[in-house]
């Protein structure tokens, strides 16, 4: 193959195997190879900038015309500058409308005016209100979508028809795809600006997939990007009562919040971060707010504001309470994980049966040892130190943010034999507990040690509701249904949920209502 | 460096660092995508008063991590180290500066109107329309080996073509 060739096939992403071996050795060895491919990666980047997108037809009925768009790579630095318009000295957006997005064959374009709104009926039959100076691109039809709309700048007010098919709002930032009806889409201060009049909308922000409801508002920030700056007169939609979003997940070193509020500079923020976790309380599981005391403050500037809590904690459903100088504390949901986490805690309940059978055979030799004095006496402390050390394992297992009821339940039934054992004296030739607790069990029944095994034995059932639980908050943060492995929607406490867990169109709260009470 | 001058040398250099991470992705979408992860990220640096005494290098290891990212994120296999590492190295030695690639930008254009019709609208559909292979062969009525040959061959004929013009300006 010659080095034509090869470059062809390269940078058409067409090189396989033998061709990446063949590059690797002409970049290693031949100095004039190195040349023909840096030669030719700027050959192929000027032909793109040299051929720029151009749309077909340009609608400008009641709205200014477009200018002519420029080229790939200047129009990049654009987009660029106008993500990072809190740094003074990049205050060059450009007049004019910015070039149309990539990869659109026949896009039209709205540009309301600078001094006033534009509004405008797009071909399904929905309405959008952009604020001025704003600029959209109507892709109309793609895929399932029944129209896409591009917000290049500015803001838009969305009433979307009832339709069969998808409404997608996209920008360089992020998507927002309808699922209801009245939105709000803005690019503000380097952000992704979201609010939800009606219905519900869910939104792609970089790896995450964010569901919001009519009445919640983000704001969606990526980690490199600055804090929100003062919205001018001309785009500045109306500033979200502080709106957060959780950035860097499920990886992160700290978990950041960014939030935007209007307060003056030096204001002071503190945030306290508190976690919604299952229990176990009575053969249900029930939502549990618990405050995991750890509290960061902040100042505003600009508007803005960053908090930071470093460790990150685990993956979960937070609800930080953020609060300014004397106002009333305000609570926010954050749903901070991923699909591949909830995949992860699939995998994970097979650690939860190991847990389980372990402090089963602990139930087990308990037992054996209560059947008599002289077998306590031979093995009780060696029981109550594995207890002890199995209890510890549990506290510090790295499964307790995905199944908190289950390892919770554990520790309840193994630190209630604890207790119970502390002191043991003889009645009437039988063993019983000589503690000053009451000889009961955790659920406040009478002590038994053939109910306590069950109880164990039950807590791989309430890990697989607590996994089901999980696929039902998937669909709240995602919008679609959890892609759970096929053993784990076959296991007791999934299994009678599989069909809706996966199935598309399932009443989401009456759902969650039998996990949580399957008896009821 | 101060931040105006980092932002400044982005400013010079933001072609040269385009076709770096072109060059990485071999996908000019990918590359738009990354082109823009990368940019912020350089801003923001420039934003906390970061100094960096040899931008490009700095640059293009910030790419090649971005680049890495996009690619794990896509599930996708990336370039192993060690080629990531050479593709670096070509353009350390190769890369040019903005002027030269100013120059060569303009002689792009003036070899682009010089290029036989048939060739001009390869490039077009190629370029402007962003047409895969199989796409352009249907508008066009050729095989598909015919549109990658005819492809080929226009870009070499720019190619030398630039090169030439290059020459003239810096004999």
């Amino acid at each position: 193959m010659n080095l034509d060739e090869l470059l062809d096939r390269w940078h058409d992403g067409e090189a396989g195997p033998q061709d990446r071996a063949e590059m690797e050795r002409l970049l290693r060895d031949d100095p004039e190879g190195r040349r023909a491919f840096v030669e030719r990666a700027a050959l192929e980047t000027a032909l793109y900038e040299s051929c720029p997108l151009v749309p077909a037809s340009i609608e400008t009925e009641g709205l200014s015309e477009p200018a002519r768009p420029r080229p790939i790579v200047p129009a990049l630095a654009a987009a660029v500058l106008a993500t990072v318009i809190l740094v003074p000295f990049l205050r060059q957006e450009p007049e004019g409308p910015p070039p149309p997005p990539r990869g659109r064959t026949d896009p039209r374009s709205v540009q309301a005016p600078r001094d006033r709104e534009a509004e405008h009926t797009l071909d399904d039959g929905s309405r959008m209100v952009l604020s001025p100076g704003s600029f959209v691109f109507l892709h109309g039809p793609e895929g399932r979508m029944r129209e896409r709309v591009e917000l290049v700048r500015g803001e838009g007010r969305f009433r979307v028809a009832h339709a069969p098919g998808e409404f997608r709002v996209g920008t360089l930032r992020g998507n927002v795809t309808v699922l209801g009806t009245a939105f709000t889409v803005a690019l503000r201060g380097g952000g992704l600006y979201v609010s939800v009049a009606e219905g519900r909308v869910r939104v792609d922000w970089q790896e995450e997939r964010v569901a919001l409801g009519a009445g919640q508002s983000f704001l969606f920030m990526s980690e490199a990007q600055t804090l929100p700056s003062a919205p001018s007169p001309q785009d500045a939609p109306p500033a979200p009562d502080p709106a957060f979003t959780l950035r860097q997940f499920p990886n992160p070193r700290a978990l950041t919040l960014v939030g935007a509020a209007d307060l003056p500079d030096g204001a002071p923020v503190r945030v306290a971060l508190y976690v919604l976790r299952e229990s176990y309380q009575d053969g249900r599981l029930v939502p549990v707010l618990q405050d995991l005391s750890r509290r960061e403050g902040a100042t505003v500037k600009q508007r803005g504001f960053r908090v930071s809590f470093a460790p990150s904690p685990d993956p979960g459903w937070y609800q930080p309470s953020v609060r300014s100088g004397g106002g009333t504390p305000r609570r926010l949901d954050v749903l901070a994980w991923d699909e591949a986490w909830i995949d992860r805690a699939a995998r994970g309940l097979g650690k939860v049966d190991l847990l389980a059978a372990r402090a089963a055979g602990l139930v087990d030799r308990f037992a054996a040892a209560w059947a008599s004095e002289e077998a306590w006496r031979s093995a009780g402390a060696a029981l109550r130190k594995a207890s002890g050390k199995l209890v510890e394992e549990l506290h510090a297992s790295d499964l307790a943010s995905s199944y908190p009821a289950a390892l919770g339940r554990l520790v309840d039934i193994l630190q209630n034999l604890l207790n119970l054992t502390e002191e043991v004296k003889v009645e009437d030739g039988k063993l019983v507990p000589g503690t000053y607790y009451p000889v009961k069990d955790p659920d406040g029944k009478a002590f038994d040690l053939a109910r306590c095994k069950g109880a164990v034995e039950r807590v791989s059932e309430i890990a697989g509701r607590e996994l089901a639980l999980w696929g039902v908050k998937e669909r709240r943060r995602s919008g679609m249904p959890a892609k759970l492995p096929e053993e784990a929607l076959q296991r007791p406490g999934v299994a009678p949920f599989a069909q809706r867990l996966t199935g598309a169109g399932a009443e989401l709260e009456v759902l969650e209502k039998e996990i949580r009470d399957p008896v009821k | 460096m101060t931040q105006p001058a980092l932002v400044r040398e982005f400013l010079e250099h933001r072609r040269i660092l385009f076709s770096f991470i072109f060059s990485l992705t071999r996908d000019f979408d990918v590359a738009e995508e990354v082109f823009q992860e990368v940019s912020v990220a350089i801003l923001d640096e420039a934003s906390r008063g970061t100094e960096v005494a040899r931008f490009l290098a700095w640059a293009r290891e910030l790419a090649r991590h971005r680049v890495a990212d996009h690619f794990r994120r896509a599930r996708r296999e990336f370039l192993s180290d060690g080629l990531g590492g050479l593709v670096d190295r070509a353009f350390a030695e190769f890369g040019g500066t903005p002027e030269a690639d100013r120059l060569r930008h303009k002689a792009l254009l003036e070899c682009l109107e010089k290029l036989p019709p048939r060739s001009r609208e390869l490039i077009d559909r190629r370029y402007r329309r962003r047409s895969g292979f199989e796409s352009i062969a249907a508008a066009v009525g050729w095989t598909l080996a015919a549109v990658k040959a005819g492809l080929s061959k226009a870009r070499k004929a720019l190619g030398e073509c630039v090169r030439a013009k290059l020459k003239e300006e810096n004999p």
